[in-house]
């Protein structure tokens, strides 16, 4: 008779709240969040070509102040990435799908995102010629008043793909032969950058019929030290840093491209210590203080696509290093928020165990099984001193451009 | 080397210098060290055939026809080093590298064929970019997919190295 009281006792003493608290109500079934860009701060979008598995490319988005993953788009096969219009309420994508997933008809089609629910709007047929490529940026561009999207092509001819926004409509494919990667800079014109050193700056009337092609003086030697082509912008200029880390500062509007100036990132005696430029996104800027953030490490010449370790930053106007921090992760591609109070985001390769334990893996069986625990995710760091926020975790399978929003 | 050597053998070294378990973990710096110097034992299998001028695992990142290769390794997925695994087609067109051989102590001109018309691989990443160029260099740039253009259009699988020539200039 006393083991039932004993028995509720006992239930009582271990789950406390159990005995004298009321059930759960039902959940309601099939809601949905709702997203608003009022309840962000700040916010990330960072966009994964998925390798192996690149007939889903996506793209993520986070706030950097929470941690929260927000919401995803996919983003076709092999996606070079997404242009955001300055209004804010739309997110572009040129994709490639196929009808059966890795074969069957191909079709190219730029899709309109809504950007508070993700659906598509909208999608325009475009030539079945979109690049794929690794490094994303010089791949697609909007011109200044967001009305016409360019398209890189490669089959292996190069072309642009010129699509009206306002009317939605493709309008022509233009032979950019020897340029591939396209740039913004003006309303009615993009500048393209060519394998002679040169940018081919193409101008366009309001109904997107090419006026004007004109080639810029050589502004690099494309054989001797070729510039990345991940460069960052502020207003009509553009920073682009070479293979060896000079810095190039190119001036593109309705008048064509000009070199504005020229000085090294890494010193001579930094090079002899053999610091070189990192990733894929190796710099990033911010505008309103005017400072370059460059991703840098260690390796001989050929490792400039290698993860960075540091991130030295320098102050546009006098041209002089300002400061530098050495970075939590080994970091592939870097970005900074534009407001007062900046962050600096990286997307990490995190291998998720301890040190120790990483360097018995490798001695005995090679880097084989640590790089198949390779996870890459969005770290958050304060970008005045470097100083480690957050990781937004397992962002896919190769995430490498990070565009804040 | 790929950035895994170069990260674990400044790590151990770095570690070595700051742990008060100084000899083993120094040990163990020292013998990362001498992974990444002396990575490859001379073994060479090309099709079950010893060549003794060609040293080196197919399968292996470090093999020394891989110094220009951002991919997955055919050799790894159903191919070899020459040729496409069975179901895949090799694109016609692709850039070049120039590698040398410690076989023969000679530079030859690489070429790295993409399998395309099945998903990646996913097997044996390898990036290594001795001489890679920017994409406005295609000729010599390894991060454009080169299945374009090829008939089973630009769904890549893996990339192959075939020797196409000996770099006389190099």
């Amino acid at each position: 008779m006393l083991k039932r009281p004993l028995l509720a006792l006992l239930a009582a003493l271990t789950f406390p709240g159990a005995a004298f608290s009321a059930d759960l109500p039902e959940d309601p079934m099939g809601e949905v969040v709702t997203f608003s860009r009022q309840d962000h701060d700040r916010l990330v979008w960072v966009t994964d070509m998925n390798m192996p598995h690149q007939a889903h490319g996506r793209g993520y988005l986070i706030d950097p102040d929470t941690g929260a993953f927000l919401a995803m788009l996919d983003l076709g096969y092999w996606t070079t990435g997404i242009e955001l219009p300055s209004d804010g309420a739309r997110i572009l994508s040129a994709e490639t799908h196929f009808s059966r997933t890795t074969r069957g008809e191909r079709s190219d089609v730029l899709v309109t995102y809504d950007a508070k629910t993700f659906q598509p709007l909208g999608e325009i047929s475009i030539p079945p010629k979109r690049a794929s490529v690794v490094k994303m940026q010089g791949t697609s561009a909007l011109s200044d008043d967001d009305r016409f999207f360019a398209q890189m092509n490669f089959t292996p001819a190069v072309s642009l793909t010129l699509i009206d926004m306002d009317r939605n409509e493709f309008v022509a494919e233009i032979d950019t032969p020897g340029c591939p990667n396209v740039f913004g800079g003006g309303d009615r014109h993009f500048h393209l950058l060519c394998g002679d050193g040169t940018f081919l700056t193409l101008t366009f009337n309001d109904e997107g019929a090419v006026l004007n092609k004109e080639r810029s003086d050589t502004l690099f030697d494309p054989f001797e030290d070729p510039i990345s082509i991940s460069g960052v912008r502020s207003g009509t200029h553009w920073y682009f840093v070479s293979l060896a880390g000079d810095l190039y500062d190119i001036e593109m509007d309705a008048e064509g491209v000009r070199l504005a100036a020229t000085w090294p990132l890494i010193s001579p005696d930094e090079r002899q210590d053999e610091w070189s430029i990192s990733g894929f996104q190796h710099l990033a800027i911010h505008r309103p203080s005017n400072k370059l953030y460059l991703l840098t490490h260690q390796g001989p010449p050929e490792t400039f696509e290698d993860p960075g370790t540091h991130v030295w930053v320098f102050d546009l106007a006098t041209q002089a290093k300002s400061d530098g921090y050495e970075l939590a992760e080994r970091t592939i591609s870097i970005a900074v928020s534009q407001d007062d109070a900046p962050l600096l985001y990286g997307i990490g390769a995190h291998i998720p165990m301890p040190l120790l334990a990483q360097i018995w893996i490798y001695l005995t069986e090679g880097e084989a099984p640590l790089i198949e625990t390779v996870q890459f995710g969005l770290d958050v760091y304060d970008a005045e001193d470097g100083s480690y926020q957050r990781t937004i975790s397992q962002l896919g399978h190769l995430p490498s451009m990070i565009q804040p929003w | 080397m790929t950035w895994f050597d170069r990260f674990f053998e400044k790590t151990s070294r770095t570690a070595a210098r700051l742990s008060s378990r100084r000899s083993v973990v120094g040990g163990i710096g020292a013998l990362v060290a001498g992974t990444a110097i002396f990575p490859l034992l001379p073994v060479s299998r090309v099709r079950g055939e010893e060549v003794t001028n060609d040293p080196g695992d197919p399968s292996s990142c470090d093999y020394w026809r891989y110094c220009a290769i951002d991919g997955y390794l055919c050799s790894c997925c159903g191919g070899t080093h020459t040729a496409c695994p069975p179901g895949t087609i090799m694109s016609p067109i692709t850039w070049v590298g120039t590698c040398l051989n410690p076989g023969d102590n000679k530079h030859y001109i690489i070429s790295y064929n993409d399998c395309c018309g099945k998903s990646g691989c996913g097997r044996c990443g390898c990036v290594r970019n001795e001489g890679d160029k920017p994409m406005y260099l295609p000729q010599a740039a390894n991060n454009i997919n080169w299945c374009a253009g090829g008939s089973a259009d630009i769904i890549y699988n893996c990339s192959t190295a075939i020797i196409v020539g000996v770099d006389d200039d190099a």
